[in-house]
């Protein structure tokens, strides 16, 4: 019986919650590192290692293997009417985040595991809350759902095909079959050259102004995408503009994050 | 009746392609673009990433992405140039690679006065033209004229199209390459020889990719070759004509950028 309740959590936390295609992850640490303060890039080596970059999805890696199968709950946001985080208790990202800053800033008191779980909070729910799959609106319950909706998959006027696939999991992967030769590092690259300009915006304001920020980004979306919905190739297309803003967002943020709690 | 409609549709085999071409797919594409932006000298780089406000990999296959999409439909046949009967490349045919690569070449010396908008347009067109005009099964052989150059290969026993396999034939048995790696893999020419390769114009260029389909190209994959079992020494002069084809579009490409661009 435990046997099947653990698999059952499993496969939830695997469709629940997802982070992006391994090499946008990363792309979005290695950007960040880079606009760290010296101290904070000293801290993040101290506590994850040389190999920092590598050190994503750690979480999803873990529920894998049957642990912290309660992350799945922490990569979530949720926004009212008025899209203001919903933050009722500390399973979801926000309060993670929060509390994962403190932690970082007390870490004379703390011990080292404890620092470590803190920044790769830091790093991965950052990367959670931008991803719209894990973001989900009052105002559209069924933005909570991993609904089916109808993707273009070739062919052209009436003779144009659809698949069925899932919202969350096109959002954590759909865009890395255009990219399967980029590398992190060229990921980075474009991050700076199409998203750059916007640094400073992106890392002002609090991570609950984040969170506000994202419902925006994700508010018309929504108007428009719903269970049975037919996702064009132009949207496929625009929709990866998104989807970038998301990855430069949560850069640009974690390295404000780790400047914030190494001050 | 029977004979008028045989030959109504003899004439619409001969005249339509029978494969909507992607050529080098999304891989190769991304490769030259990322390989050319390596040449470029950085004043020349930095208006494109002004124009595009992305890197030139990011844009590789916006032309694949968009061709069935309107207003861009009518740059779909711009993919591939036609060859005559004498294997010569035909000039001055408005729906042909060759013509729209030279077309744009001309209008982009004087981009100071176009919208930004239309810049960028010009510039997705000839990063994906530029790498189209070198792939070997994007030159237009007539059926009526060269009956022998279309036939299809066998891929585990079932029919496979020669297309489709030249067009993967980059990455083919290569998985996991970053793009990184093919141009590391390729390296890069003398000053000399990188001169004398970007002379000429695109007209030149493609009838350099035709020779290279009539001559090599098809003595190397005959009608009905086994590709899953394609010998060592075929995959690896797949390969090198594949890569020397890569290498010439990417130095082309940014010669053309260079010409546009450097003050």
């Amino acid at each position: 019986m435990k046997k099947i309740f653990l698999a059952l959590a499993l496969i939830c936390g695997v469709y629940t919650a997802q982070a992006w295609n391994w090499v946008y992850d990363q792309a979005a640490l290695l950007l960040a590192y880079e606009n760290m303060t010296p101290a904070a890039q000293t801290e993040l080596k101290k506590y994850l290692g040389e190999d920092y970059s590598k050190q994503v999805q750690t979480f999803q890696k873990a529920r894998k293997a049957g642990n912290l199968l309660e992350s799945a709950e922490w990569e979530q946001i949720s926004l009212d009417m008025d899209l203001k985080p919903v933050v009722a208790d500390d399973k979801n990202a926000i309060a993670q985040l929060e509390m994962a800053v403190e932690v970082v800033k007390n870490r004379a008191t703390k011990s080292n595991e404890e620092v470590a779980l803190a920044m790769h909070k830091l790093i991965e729910l950052t990367i959670a809350m931008h991803n719209v799959g894990n973001i989900s609106l009052e105002e559209f319950p069924y933005s909570k759902e991993d609904f089916e909706f109808q993707q273009s998959a070739g062919g052209y006027g009436k003779k144009e095909k659809f698949r069925t696939r899932k919202w969350k999991h096109f959002w954590s992967y759909g865009f890395s079959v255009f990219h399967s030769v980029w590398s992190a590092d060229m990921h980075v690259r474009e991050l700076k050259v199409c998203r750059g300009r916007n640094k400073e915006q992106y890392m002002a304001g609090s991570i609950r102004d984040w969170a506000t920020d994202m419902g925006k980004v994700v508010k018309p979306l929504y108007e428009w995408a719903g269970p049975d919905c037919y996702l064009s190739r132009l949207a496929h297309s625009q929709y990866e503009e998104l989807y970038l803003d998301g990855v430069a967002r949560a850069s640009y943020r974690i390295a404000a994050l780790f400047n914030e709690a190494t001050k | 009746m029977k004979r008028l409609l045989f030959v109504a549709l003899a004439t619409f085999i001969t005249v339509c392609p029978t494969h909507r071409a992607m050529a080098w797919g999304n891989t190769g594409h991304a490769v030259i673009a990322y390989y050319a932006e390596q040449l470029l000298d950085e004043d020349v780089k930095q208006k494109c990433h002004h124009y595009l406000h992305s890197t030139l990999a990011f844009q590789a296959s916006w032309m694949d992405q968009y061709r069935s999409i309107e207003p861009f439909t009518e740059c779909d046949k711009w993919h591939s140039t036609n060859i005559d009967a004498n294997y010569k490349v035909v000039v001055g045919r408005h729906d042909t690679a060759a013509f729209q690569i030279e077309r744009i070449r001309k209008e982009m010396a004087d981009y100071n006065s176009m919208p930004d908008s239309l810049v960028k347009l010009n510039l997705r067109y000839l990063i994906h033209m530029i790498g189209d005009a070198h792939c070997p099964v994007h030159v237009r052989w007539s059926r009526k004229e060269h009956p022998e150059f279309h036939y299809s290969l066998l891929n585990k026993g079932k029919k496979y199209s020669y297309h489709g396999f030249w067009d993967s034939s980059l990455q083919r048995w290569r998985t996991k390459w970053t793009a990184e790696r093919y141009v590391e893999e390729i390296g890069f020419l003398s000053k000399g020889k990188a001169k004398k390769i970007t002379k000429g114009t695109a007209y030149d260029w493609t009838q350099e990719t035709a020779d290279v389909a009539r001559t090599k190209c098809f003595p190397l994959i005959p009608a009905g070759t086994e590709v899953s079992t394609l010998p060592q020494d075929k995959r690896y002069k797949m390969h090198y004509i594949a890569e020397q084809q890569v290498q010439r579009a990417a130095y082309r490409l940014a010669a053309v950028l260079t010409e546009i661009f450097k003050e």
